[in-house]
């Protein structure tokens, strides 16, 4: 439990681990009908095949401010706390 | 003494492809100096809402370089989103490819040694960080350019097939000749390619060095691992697994802040994104316009102009342009050995010194036919010769002009030697010079003039006579 | 005031309607509704005209505010977007506005879609207008809220991944169409469930539905998933009958579980439509009881990626610039994920881990191509399936907090399937029992929304 909450990148105290980790059983618990199923079909990605919808290589710029919902720049940089 | 130790080395190389386009948006791959976040859109910002659209010419590029290292492209492929949390992505996921990549399986052949390519696919490439004071420890925050961010990349992953480091250097260097050749990268390009390399020694744990530019470098970088691995297991200790920086200015590598926990990427299929179908008729008009790759220039030059694979080899995998700088050159003067050793021995060197590119210099194949016209011909000296060149490559003038200019200057012993010889030759003419006459002296420059035809200066023919003469 | 949007475009193509003043009128009464119903997170105070010309020429339209609207606050209903204003519009968005539509605000939603009742919003739970101790039904709560209560032309754009539109439908007493995935542009949606989101519409009345529809649907460039079929236009299927089509009512939708007076409203309708000479027959989808887990599955593998760029850089919810950016990034989206989408972050997290993947996420993803087969294979009999729309009435707020997740989860179960096999479906107001909406859902092969149109058009005629 502590490692999923580490990849998520979330903060839980140990009275919300236990909660959740208890939530989680029971669903978990709940898609083990799954189980009882034997599928050999391909997955499907999608509820219709899509297939090589590609975009020319063209340059197109946009004109817009990337920096306009940031609180933290510095210059024309966004800025964010340290990587170590 | 111990045995030699085993060594394993697999690398992962990434090239940034030379479309015009960003992989999944309109927006310029190649930035170049602008500004930071100027080069961005909502789409490689990650922005809510966005979303991404396949690069045509990226899927064509991979499945080309997938073709060029005798993989198999496959009928259907797909992307993945690769979950990772770090400030240069965008969207803390990167867009890859995992279950199903273009190509797989594939080969090169290093001499005898023959290394299997696993996979070759395309992904986007993350942000530029740039540290606020230079140093990723000690900065106390990041600033992140997304110029950089979602331009394509191939990556290319090899087995563990390397043996040594000069192994990986010289594959580097025929793989960054393949994919010139090939046009999908532009090898003037900072950072269009990089690797990262996995090495493991007697079995030990693999230890992942990242990110590293380079030819020499990634040499180096490997040389330092196996020294410092060899020096830890010698005290006692165990080689850790842990991912390792190279430091290029300090030439070694160092680790940095181990993490608590393995990094599970918990890939899914993406679902903003298509199937990539790519026909067997599809490949085949791929294969039909692929161009002459190097190891096949080599092979060609090797049978048609009767010079050595060594000679080929150099000669191809300097660069392309210098390639067809070669056989431009055979084209105005059909003289191909000579041309090939020239170029080799000296207008490679002379161009390394100068850390230029044959493409940048001011040589061309006409005057350059003309060099080698000179000296086939005999009309000037080996040894002048290389003086000449590095006139040459300095300047651009043609050498028949530096040649008769005579701006060019034999070398001092050179002169030294014909003064001599003139002196000896004309008795009566020293003597009378000794005597006092003026125009004597005049007399012996002249013939020394004319036996070094003009390629001396005057000036400094007087003062060695001069000497020679008192 | 008019409340026909029939009659309401009509009278502004005639020049009959002073737009600017009619816009400050319905903002107004707007505020009214919110302070009453809270259908709201953010009403458009510069709401204004753009053409007198267009089929929404003057027609106040709210938008989900998971669809990005450039210049208004959009939120997806999280904190962690609190103040963020996207610098585009979602397609549907543009093609709204080019045809005169006016954005007069963005209507309350779970929390980036996960839920089935609107209580997981973190700017207030909207509440029923029939009956304000009961919800709307989710996540398009706020839209189905707002279609009910209004005293003025108007038409919701709303959004579905596994039942969203259907669910404030029938809770709300409108209608409802969530169209074939694909067949409306995902660009400027925040995304839920990439594979499954899909756009659709909210309206009192089938016509207005379908005439929004017509508006929105259409290839859109942007979108990898948009389709290229042809658009229509729908309204052209108001008015027709449904003599002679044949209709199944799946028996797994209908069961001891279902409310028996949700039951009994559904079955005037399946006597209406059979009054108007419809067959009427039932089926059976054996994989109906799979739905829920594989939908979730998806779901949840898709969301847990999805929300992983929230992470306080670069726009929405941002705190000072302290610590190393792992620990940044924990305390940003701790502070502003509800409850629910922390559930989901993390059992998607888990069904993606390396050894979890094969047994979860790859086996869901197998299971639908499954349920899309089962589907296809009924409508190569029947013109369309006839269930209820939820299995329960609106209930009330006191009874939800009652429920445990996977008690939420199962109250999708008329929904899901439809949802993940992106197969379109029309929810009808069929009508009242003790005074609170039933929905009637109808649910057709991919690109058959005119057909479910006519079908609901039939209920609605008199």
């Amino acid at each position: 439990m502590e490692h999923i909450c580490l990849l998520a990148r979330l903060n839980l105290t140990e009275a919300e681990m236990d909660k959740y980790a208890r939530e989680l059983s029971d669903v978990l618990g709940a898609f083990k009908v799954l189980d009882s199923l034997d599928v050999k079909d391909e997955p499907a990605f999608h509820p219709i095949e899509i297939k090589d919808r590609l975009r020319e290589d063209e340059v197109k710029t946009t004109k817009w401010n990337p920096l306009g919902n940031a609180k933290a720049t510095d210059q024309k940089y966004f800025k964010g706390p340290k990587i170590i | 003494m111990a045995d030699e130790p085993s060594v394993m080395i697999g690398i992962e190389a990434h090239v940034q492809l030379n479309t015009k386009s960003k992989m999944f948006c309109s927006d310029h791959s190649e930035a170049g100096d602008a500004e930071p976040n100027t080069n961005t859109c909502p789409i490689c910002l990650g922005f809510p809402g966005s979303k991404p659209k396949v690069n045509k010419r990226a899927v064509d590029h991979g499945a080309l370089i997938g073709l060029a290292l005798n993989s198999t492209i496959n009928e259907k492929s797909f992307f993945s989103r690769k979950a990772y949390f770090y400030p240069d992505l965008s969207k803390n996921y990167q867009i890859t490819q995992y279950e199903i990549p273009l190509a797989s399986g594939g080969y090169m052949h290093l001499g005898d040694t023959k290394i299997r390519i696993r996979r070759v696919h395309i992904e986007e490439d993350p942000a530029k960080l740039v540290y606020s004071n230079g140093d990723i420890t000690s900065a106390d925050s990041v600033l992140m350019d997304y110029n950089r961010a979602g331009v394509p990349l191939a990556e290319i992953v090899t087995e563990p097939d390397f043996k040594t480091p000069k192994q990986v250097r010289m594959f580097m260097e025929r793989l960054s000749s393949i994919l010139e050749y090939l046009g999908v990268y532009d090898p003037k390009r900072e950072m269009s390619l990089r690797i990262d390399a996995n090495i493991s020694i007697n079995g030990g744990e693999r230890v992942e060095i990242k990110n590293i530019t380079g030819f020499e470098n990634a040499e180096r970088a490997l040389n330092y691992e196996i020294v410092r691995q060899n020096g830890i297991v010698r005290m006692g200790v165990e080689v850790q697994r842990e991912t390792r920086h190279f430091d290029s200015d300090l030439k070694t590598t160092k680790g940095l802040r181990k993490k608590e926990y393995e990094e599970d990427y918990g890939y899914i299929f993406d679902p903003d994104l298509p199937m990539i179908t790519l026909s067997k008729a599809y490949v085949s008009s791929l294969k039909a316009k692929m161009p002459e790759l190097p190891e096949q220039r080599i092979a060609r030059m090797v049978k048609d102009y009767k010079i050595t694979e060594y000679y080929a080899g150099v000669i191809v995998y300097t660069s392309k342009p210098m390639a067809d700088f070669y056989e431009a050159c055979i084209k105005l003067e059909n003289k191909p050995e000579l041309i090939a050793s020239w170029l080799v021995n000296y207008l490679v060197k002379s161009l390394n010194w100068r850390s230029e590119r044959i493409e940048d210099s001011k040589v061309k194949p006409e005057t350059f036919a003309e060099f080698i016209q000179m000296v086939d011909k005999k009309e000037i000296t080996e040894t002048y010769g290389k003086e000449l060149i590095k006139k040459y490559v300095d300047t651009g003038t043609s050498p028949k002009k530096l040649a008769s200019v005579g701006k060019m200057s034999l070398t001092e012993s050179d002169i030294l030697k014909i003064v001599r010889d003139i002196i000896v030759k004309n008795e009566k003419t020293v003597n009378e010079f000794k005597a006092g006459k003026a125009e004597a002296l005049q007399f012996l420059i002249g013939l020394v003039l004319r036996e070094t035809k003009r390629q001396a200066d005057a000036k400094a023919i007087k003062g060695i006579i001069e000497k020679e003469i008192r | 005031m008019e409340t026909s949007v029939r009659a309401h475009i009509e009278a502004v193509k005639n020049g009959d309607v002073k737009v600017d003043e009619f816009i400050e009128e319905v903002l107004e009464k707007c505020e009214k509704i919110q302070s009453k119903y809270m259908p709201f997170i953010t009403i458009n105070k510069k709401a204004e005209a753009t053409s007198q010309k267009g089929k929404l020429a003057g027609l106040p339209i709210s938008v989900k505010d998971s669809i990005c609207t450039e210049g208004i606050q959009t939120t997806a209903g999280s904190k962690i977007l609190e103040g963020y204003i996207p610098p585009f519009d979602a397609t549907s968005v543009i093609q709204t506005k080019r045809e005169g539509g006016i954005i007069i605000g963005k209507t309350a939603l779970d929390e980036f879609g996960f839920g089935t009742f609107s209580t997981n919003c973190a700017y207030g739970t909207p509440k029923n207008p029939n009956d304000p101790t009961r919800a709307c039904g989710g996540s398009s709560g706020g839209a189905g809220c707002i279609t009910a209560a209004a005293d003025f032309p108007h038409i919701a754009i709303a959004q579905s991944t596994g039942g969203s539109i259907t669910a404030p439908a029938a809770f709300t007493g409108t209608v409802g169409i969530t169209p074939t995935y694909g067949r409306v542009s995902r660009y400027g949606l925040i995304d839920y469930a990439n594979s499954m989101d899909k756009i659709g519409v909210i309206g009192k009345e089938v016509y207005d539905a379908a005439l929004l529809l017509s508006v929105i649907s259409g290839y859109d460039p942007l979108d990898s998933t948009s389709s290229e079929e042809k658009p229509e236009n729908f309204t052209s299927y108001v008015g027709k009958d449904v003599k002679g089509m044949k209709f199944a009512i799946p028996k797994e939708y209908v069961s001891d579980t279902t409310d028996k007076k949700v039951v009994a409203g559904f079955m005037k309708g399946v006597e209406k439509l059979r009054s108007m000479g419809a067959i009427i027959e039932e089926t059976s989808l054996p994989l109906t009881k799979y739905a829920v887990s594989s939908y979730y599955l998806i779901a949840i593998a898709e969301a847990s990626t999805n929300l992983a760029k929230y992470c306080g850089l670069r726009y929405g919810l941002q705190q000072p610039i302290v610590g190393d950016f792992d620990t940044y990034f924990s305390k940003v989206r701790t502070a502003g994920f509800g409850n629910e989408a922390k559930r989901r972050i993390l059992l998607g997290t888990y069904a993606r881990m390396a050894g979890y993947r094969d047994a979860y996420y790859l086996k869901a993803l197998k299971v639908r191509g499954k349920i899309i087969k089962e589907f296809k294979a009924e409508f190569k009999k029947y013109d369309a399936l006839i269930a209820p729309s939820m299995p329960i009435l609106p209930p009330k707020f006191t009874d939800i907090d009652k429920l445990t997740p996977t008690e939420v989860y199962n109250m999708d179960i008329l929904t899901v399937a439809s949802n993940m096999a992106g197969i379109p479906s029309l929810s009808f107001p069929i009508g009242k029992a003790d005074g609170l909406p039933v929905g009637f859902q109808i649910m057709g092969d991919h690109f058959t929304e005119g057909k479910l149109i006519q079908i609901g058009s039939s209920l609605e005629a008199k």
